[in-house]
């Protein structure tokens, strides 16, 4: 993703914004709020049922999020925020089966959300509405659960991680004054994250319920995803090379909560 | 579908929001603009580079590189118009309509073979992939204003609905002259998707005034169906040659193919559908006028 031309439109618009309103009344502030998000924009996995194959989604960006944010407002109007959220990611569940073999595959995404922000206000008094907008960075792991049955059970868990999401996010809100210090607000939100990861790593596994990581090598285990590589066998004391893919993490959402003005 | 519910959320935050504030100057507008949209969340395809050289005494030495293309078809110029509404001092809807002209991207995949033995002469062929959309936006708003005299801020949040076409064009080429390249066009169905912008009024007087802003689209491109309008072969039309159903795709969400597949020749053939991201972060600006 091009984070410079995305570094370049916030500058410009901090700026603009920061230096057309003249500072008047002031403020910081905290948030704490949670809330769902509906995924968009999923990734998708076949599922074989026999003869059938049918296309399953996957939304890495759906979930329920936990917000703490702090911000300061630098007139009744303009202000920014700083939040930071926690993803944990809703399960996306495929089930494949051919003749004997019944493989189970669980995906889901565990996420820490950075989120600055540029709020404008309308400034009122009682129920006040206001939107922001600003960038998302996400940094954890997504998760595949996979069980197959044939003639035993095996089961594995891959944690694909390392590297920064990068995206926009924005929300329309609205606060409710309960007290000079205290309102309660909710938003609506959304987000076009997406996260590439850098690595992945079979984590856990296990034949009829006994440890067998011994048998993976480390070709086996580790997969490097890189912009470019070459095809080559380098061994298998080396991690197997694969092109990075973007996992889309886009999502709009609900969140509810406290806000306290100190 | 998830924008359902997106659409409930959002029309009770648009109430809740107008009847929030007191409503004393209202107004209509209009605006006029354009700038440039940079790509967001690529779809990623890759090129690869196939290099196999034939010995005779030893075996064949080859090797592949593969490399990341990021496909970016929310890319390009855009231009068009707004028309809104002020209920009040601070809160707004907006009704824009834009086009994108997207840029186009290209690919090219090679394979090269060459060998000791004199007699057998080297051969290499490439693949050569363009990319371009061509995308009517209609976006809806809330706008949030501030109402300062001079220097106004305000963002807007609201839906994005895309219609257009995606263009795509595949031409190989080898070392023995020949040529084949195909056309295709994807397009049908409204797609939807989420887009905000952050931005700032400049008063010239209290009609006109000069806006720029930060935009960004969230929104996918899935086509109803895809059309092969061209086909040649060493310059040779090959389209009459061709039946329906190699000429024409229905793309569908949730299709469940049962094999060994029975695609009737007569009949458009069935794939699952494509999902071609177009969302962008840009930057507009433009001339406002309050009527």
């Amino acid at each position: 993703m091009k984070l410079g031309n995305i570094k370049k439109v916030a500058l410009a618009a901090t700026l603009s914004l920061g230096l057309s309103v003249a500072a008047q009344a002031q403020g910081a502030y905290a948030k704490l709020g949670a809330g769902y998000q509906f995924g968009m924009g999923s990734a998708t996995v076949t599922q074989t049922t026999g003869s059938q194959i049918e296309r399953i989604k996957l939304n890495y960006g759906k979930g329920v999020v936990g917000n703490l944010a702090l911000g300061y407002m630098f007139n009744p109007n303009i202000g920014a925020e700083l939040g930071f959220g926690y993803l944990a990611g809703a399960k996306n569940e495929s089930k494949n089966v051919y003749g004997n073999r019944v493989e189970d595959d669980t995906y889901y995404s565990r996420m820490l959300l950075i989120q600055p922000s540029i709020v404008i206000s309308a400034g009122k008094e009682g129920l006040n509405p206001y939107a922001k907008f600003g960038l998302v960075a996400a940094k954890g792991k997504l998760v595949h659960e996979l069980e197959y049955t044939q003639n035993g059970v095996a089961e594995m868990e891959i944690e694909q991680n390392g590297g920064w999401g990068l995206g926009l996010q924005g929300a329309l809100g609205v606060e409710f004054g309960l007290s000079d210090q205290l309102a309660f607000f909710s938003e609506l939100s959304m987000s076009n994250l997406s996260y590439a990861p850098e690595r992945s790593e079979v984590v856990a596994y296990r034949y009829n319920g006994t440890d067998a990581m011994h048998y993976l090598t480390v070709r086996d285990r580790e997969t490097v995803y890189v912009d470019s590589y070459v095809d080559s066998n380098k061994g298998e004391a080396m991690p197997r090379e694969r092109l990075k893919e973007n996992v889309p993490f886009s999502s709009v959402g609900i969140n509810l909560g406290v806000k306290y003005n100190f | 579908m998830i924008l359902s519910k997106t659409l409930k959320a959002a029309a009770a935050f648009g109430l809740m929001i107008c009847l929030s504030v007191e409503a004393p100057a209202q107004s209509f507008y209009a605006k006029l603009g354009g700038g440039y949209n940079f790509g967001l969340n690529s779809g990623i395809i890759f090129k690869s580079t196939e290099n196999t050289h034939y010995s005779d005494v030893a075996n064949p030495a080859n090797s592949q590189k593969y490399e990341r293309v990021n496909l970016k078809l929310g890319q390009g110029g855009i231009f068009g118009g707004s028309l809104g509404y002020m209920f009040n001092n601070n809160v707004g809807f907006e009704l824009g309509i834009n086009y994108l002209a997207g840029e186009k991207t290209t690919y090219k995949s090679e394979v090269n073979y060459t060998s000791d033995n004199p007699s057998v002469l080297p051969y290499s062929y490439s693949l050569t992939n363009t990319y371009q959309s061509q995308i009517v936006l209609v976006q809806p708003s809330l706008v949030i204003a501030t109402d300062l005299p001079k220097l106004n801020p305000y963002t807007r949040i609201g839906l994005v609905i895309a219609n257009g076409i995606i263009k795509h064009t595949q031409s190989f080429s080898n070392s023995k002259g020949e040529s084949e390249e195909n056309k295709f066009k994807y397009s049908g169905g409204a797609h939807l998707g989420l887009q905000a912008a952050i931005g700032l009024n400049f008063k010239l007087n209290d009609k006109i005034s000069i806006f720029t802003e930060g935009t960004f689209n969230n929104i996918n491109f899935a086509p109803e169906k895809g059309m092969l309008t061209k086909s040649t072969r060493n310059g040779v039309n090959q389209l009459p040659t061709l039946n329906t159903s190699q000429k024409e795709i229905k793309y569908e969400d949730d299709p469940t193919f049962n094999f060994p597949t029975q695609q009737s020749p007569s009949e458009p053939r069935t794939e699952f559908r494509q999902r071609f991201p177009i969302s962008s972060i840009g930057l507009q600006t433009g001339i406002k006028y309050n009527f």
